[in-house]
């Protein structure tokens, strides 16, 4: 690839380069080509390949479920319709979701999901393409008819009737141009992990104590000031109850939309060197004695930065009506267009709802706005082929 | 990957980007070959800026679970540096004699181990940022595209080091290659709980309890190894009943092929999954329970360049030292010519296999590995570290362990270093002087550095 490159040293910092125009191959053209493979990516995808449409899942990671089994987001909506709920079935049939221990609500194990999941898509014939990046938008005429991956074969074209950015940032829309809003008022994101070894009628009993002693050993110097002031566990189904195994709620971190990305790695890596200095206080907890970490969550759970502003940004007082059919078409639909762009839908955590109507959705109802993503995709498509 | 369809291309215009970062020695990639680039080259006074497209550094190493680190300690510099810092916190044996040849770790305090390092040594980290292009002027590499979560953009470097572990950034600059091999067998290391340690380290009966298992249908044959094992297991995993469990692969896929990546993630996870009942079945493991398949499947090899010098299989075993060596290896395996001890068919345990190898002579020996190596041909301003370094086949599968990523990695931030303290090319770099930093900081260098006679006798093709 051959460049125009305007000043070479640290100058050029804050200015531009001009990569050069190219002939970028077809890997494959579809009729649906979700990005991203979270919640809402596998919902909108096996509800468009359920519908009849052709349909590529792009993910960059190897796995699907996203943000959530990542970063051990393990609550779950209790819901008794659409894909939400098939997804429960599967989790509660092989005994991997369950009431936490701790309160929680409704949980489940993170491996468990990425099973279900995987076997929901390839079951409904999903195509998959993993470890891709969903890049710049093909946009023709106004109109966006694809879009560019990159992966380790290279840099490709996938031209779609039909896309959904299901990346959970909105992150074609953005660079599409559609309109977004950044939130500013901060969100608290947390970095969790998972530990072994618990015995948990006693770590129960001396729950109420956690604070204190963490107090206790701030002030001694056991503990940096800078560590949480609270300690929580949750995710602890029967299973995990057996095994001794429970997450915890790590440090977390304030974050907005005008966070960078080096900035969240910076975030990042000062929530797991907490991690690292707060596990020999967590051993001289009771129940906690034997305790061991078994793993750091893969990335931080994160909150919501910023949306898409479609047709209709969604209202707080329209979300009980999701669950209705005819309230799907009038107010969602609308929400996952954004606002003067076509071929285009955008689902999952940057779908356009104010953000009180976000947090009241909850997983269940992202993943109902995925499926219902794939349906209106599927309604697209026909009425392109009509035309 | 290929194109389909009648027109198999389409037209991309100009496009300008931003350029959000440079300096004087950009690392693509953060796992082993990578973080030891970058802790050298930021030790040695560069301006460093690594980029990972995961959150977390160490590469196949802790997020394939190869917990295990093979010659490690006849390795020195970086390598031996993470290992005391491993046993020092309670990641590796403290026990563990000197020279003896597998030391395993526990994954998770190594992400800690390498973060500090990464840390002190000022490095600045980019991470969940994709490398997927390089940016080239008259031959020359000036820096990387990569796309993340702010979109597509630009960093320049004086000095890129392509630490990929697939050459992605050599690849794109249209770098030559070493010949294509079919690839061999990709690994899907899986994590469990409920292990009872002792039990099940007796790996009597095992083989036979497999092959029954694939006889009755219940395990696909060309998905599991006959022989599986509790891999790499650290003090601390083991009391916590932990393991890492080697048997499930895959056959014949290109890691450098999205299509064939994919497909090997998804039936290596399934293969997981289907193993598990089989698993309680057997000795040690009755309540073992899935905590979860490696975040990334195991890539043995992948692209290798074509660099100024290519490491043969004379170079290893005549034990050549060269002018611009970087680093010295003690090597001790059968002498068969063209070995791999995983071929791609997946013939690793057969019983023609294994006694070819048994038969064959083992030859120990020293050996030096040039700097030439991490040189691609025809291109400046670029550097390999890893497993994709130029090596012939068999030299690779003779020298592709993580300390030989590590020391790979350490010599090539060094030199970038070095190139940009005196601002000449890679190819200039003062070798004497290379090699006299290399050794101030501790890599095996030096006449006799490695003394054979410490060695533990080691079989590496026992089972
Ligand atoms: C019970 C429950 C309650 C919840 N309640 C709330 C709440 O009140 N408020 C709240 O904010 N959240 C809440 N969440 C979290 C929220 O549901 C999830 O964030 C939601 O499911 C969003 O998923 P997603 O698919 O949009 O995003 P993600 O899970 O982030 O998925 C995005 C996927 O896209 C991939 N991806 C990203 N970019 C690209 C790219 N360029 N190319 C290819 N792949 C890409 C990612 O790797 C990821 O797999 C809740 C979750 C649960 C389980
Ligand atoms: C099954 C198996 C068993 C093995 N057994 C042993 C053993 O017992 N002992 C031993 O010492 N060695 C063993 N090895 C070999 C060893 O693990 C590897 O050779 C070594 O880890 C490779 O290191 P690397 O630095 O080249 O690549 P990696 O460690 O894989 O690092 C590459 C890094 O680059 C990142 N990356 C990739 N592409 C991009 C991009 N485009 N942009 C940004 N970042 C990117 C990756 O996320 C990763 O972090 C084994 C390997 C396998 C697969």
């Amino acid at each position: 690839m051959s460049t125009n490159i305007l000043e070479r040293t640290s100058r050029a910092v804050g200015k531009e380069i001009i990569l050069s125009g190219r002939r970028t191959p077809i890997y494959r053209s579809v009729d649906v080509l979700v990005c991203g493979g979270g919640l809402s990516g596998v919902a909108a995808a096996v509800s468009a390949t359920r519908g009849g449409a052709r349909t590529l899942l792009v993910e960059r990671n190897v796995v699907l479920g996203g943000n959530g089994p990542l970063s051990f987001d393990l609550a779950l909506a209790s819901v008794d319709a659409g894909f939400a709920a098939e997804v429960l079935k599967r989790l509660e049939q092989s005994g991997d979701a369950g009431r936490d221990l701790f309160g929680d609500g409704l949980v489940h194990d993170p491996e468990a999901l990425k099973y279900v999941l995987l076997d929901l898509v390839q079951g409904a014939g999903v195509q998959l393409l993993l470890s891709s990046w969903a890049a710049d938008p093909i946009i023709r005429e106004g109109v966006v008819r694809g879009a560019m991956v990159e992966n380790k074969s290279g840099r490709f074209a996938i031209p779609a009737a039909v896309v959904i950015d299901a990346t959970g940032d909105g992150e074609l829309a953005m660079r599409a141009g559609a309109p977004m809003r950044a939130l500013y008022e901060p969100a608290t994101i947390a970095m969790n992990y998972r530990i072994g070894g618990v015995h948990f009628a006693r770590a129960l009993k001396g729950q109420a104590d956690w604070p204190r002693r963490i107090a206790e050993a701030k002030g001694s110097g056991a503990l940096s000031s800078d560590q949480p002031d609270t300690l929580a566990l949750y995710g602890v189904t029967d299973a995990a109850r057996e095994r001794g195994v429970a997450y915890v709620r790590g440090p977390s971190c304030r974050i907005d939309g005008a966070s960078t990305i080096a900035h969240l790695g910076e975030q990042e890596a000062r929530a797991r060197t907490l991690i690292r200095g707060f596990l020999p206080f967590l051993r001289t907890l009771p129940g906690l004695e034997e305790s061991f970490l078994i793993d750091v969550a893969g990335a931080m759970q994160i909150g919501r930065l910023r949306h898409v502003v479609g047709g209709h940004v969604l209202r707080m007082d329209e979300v009980a009506s999701i669950r209705e059919q005819e309230a799907m078409a009038e107010t969602v639909d609308p929400c996952l267009r954004p606002r003067g762009l076509s071929g285009l839908l955008v689902t999952g955590r940057a779908v356009s709802a104010e953000p009180a109507a976000w947090q009241a959705l909850g997983a269940g109802g992202s993943l109902a706005l995925g499926e219902r993503a794939g349906t209106l995709a599927v309604q697209d498509l026909a009425a392109l082929s009509a035309t | 990957m290929t194109a389909q369809g009648e027109q198999n291309w389409i037209e991309e215009q100009p496009q300008a980007v931003p350029v959000i970062d440079c300096a004087d020695v950009l690392v693509c990639g953060g796992g082993a070959g990578g973080v030891a680039a970058a802790v050298s080259a930021a030790r040695n006074g560069a301006d460093v800026l690594m980029i990972e497209r995961d959150t977390t550094l160490g590469g196949t190493g802790p997020r394939s679970f190869v917990t295990e680190y093979h010659q490690a300690f006849f390795t020195g510099g970086i390598m031996k540096e993470v290992i005391g810092r491993l046993r020092a916190n309670g990641g590796a044996d403290p026990n563990l004699e000197d020279g003896h040849f597998a030391v395993p770790f526990d994954p998770e305090i190594l992400k800690f181990v390498l973060s500090e390092m990464v840390e002190e040594a000022g490095v600045r980290v980019l991470p969940q940022s994709w490398v997927t292009d390089a940016i080239i002027e008259e031959g020359a590499v000036r820096g990387v595209v990569i796309e993340n979560k702010a979109g597509r953009q630009a960093v320049l470097a004086d000095v890129v080091i392509d630490a990929t572990g697939d050459a992605d950034v050599a690849a794109r600059a249209g770098a030559p290659m070493q010949e294509y091999n079919h690839p061999q067998p990709m690994v899907m290391l899986f994590q469990i709980g409920g292990v009872d340690y002792r039990h099940s380290q007796d790996r009597k009966g095992r083989t036979e309890m497999v092959k029954a298992a694939k006889a009755a249908g219940v395990l696909q044959d060309d998905v599991y190894l006959d022989n599986f094992s509790n891999f790499g297991i650290a003090p601390s995993t083991r009391e916590g009943q932990m393991g890492y469990i080697y048997g499930v692969r895959v056959l014949q896929r290109d890691p450098y092929d999205a299509d064939d990546l994919t497909d090997a993630e998804v039936r290596a996870r399934q293969g997981v999954r289907a193993f598990m009942p089989f698993l309680r079945t057997v000795p040690g493991f009755e309540d073992a329970y899935l905590i979860k398949a490696a975040p990334m499947i195991g890539v043995r090899d992948s692209r290798r360049i074509l660099g100024d010098y290519t490491l043969s299989r004379e170079d290893i075993l005549e034990g050549l030292f060269h002018e611009d060596d970087i680093f010295k290896r003690y090597h001790r395996l059968p002498d068969t010519l063209g070995f791999v001890r995983h071929p791609s068919d997946g013939s690793e345990t057969s019983a023609a296999f294994r006694e070819r190898l048994a038969n064959a002579k083992t030859v120990t020996s020293v050996f030096g590995v040039p700097y030439g190596c991490l040189l691609p041909q025809g291109i400046e301003n670029l550097l390999v570290a890893g497993k994709t370094v130029s090596m012939s086949y068999e030299a690779h599968s003779r020298c592709r362990q993580i300390p030989d990523c590590m020391a790979f990695g350490q010599a090539a931030g060094t030199a970038a270093a070095l190139a940009c303290r005196d601002g000449v090319m890679l190819r200039q770099v003062d070798i004497g002087e290379l090699q006299a930093v290399l050794i101030a900081q501790g890599q095996n260098l030096a006449d006799g550095a490695i003394d054979i006679s410490k060695a533990k006798v080691h079989n590496m093709v026992r089972d």
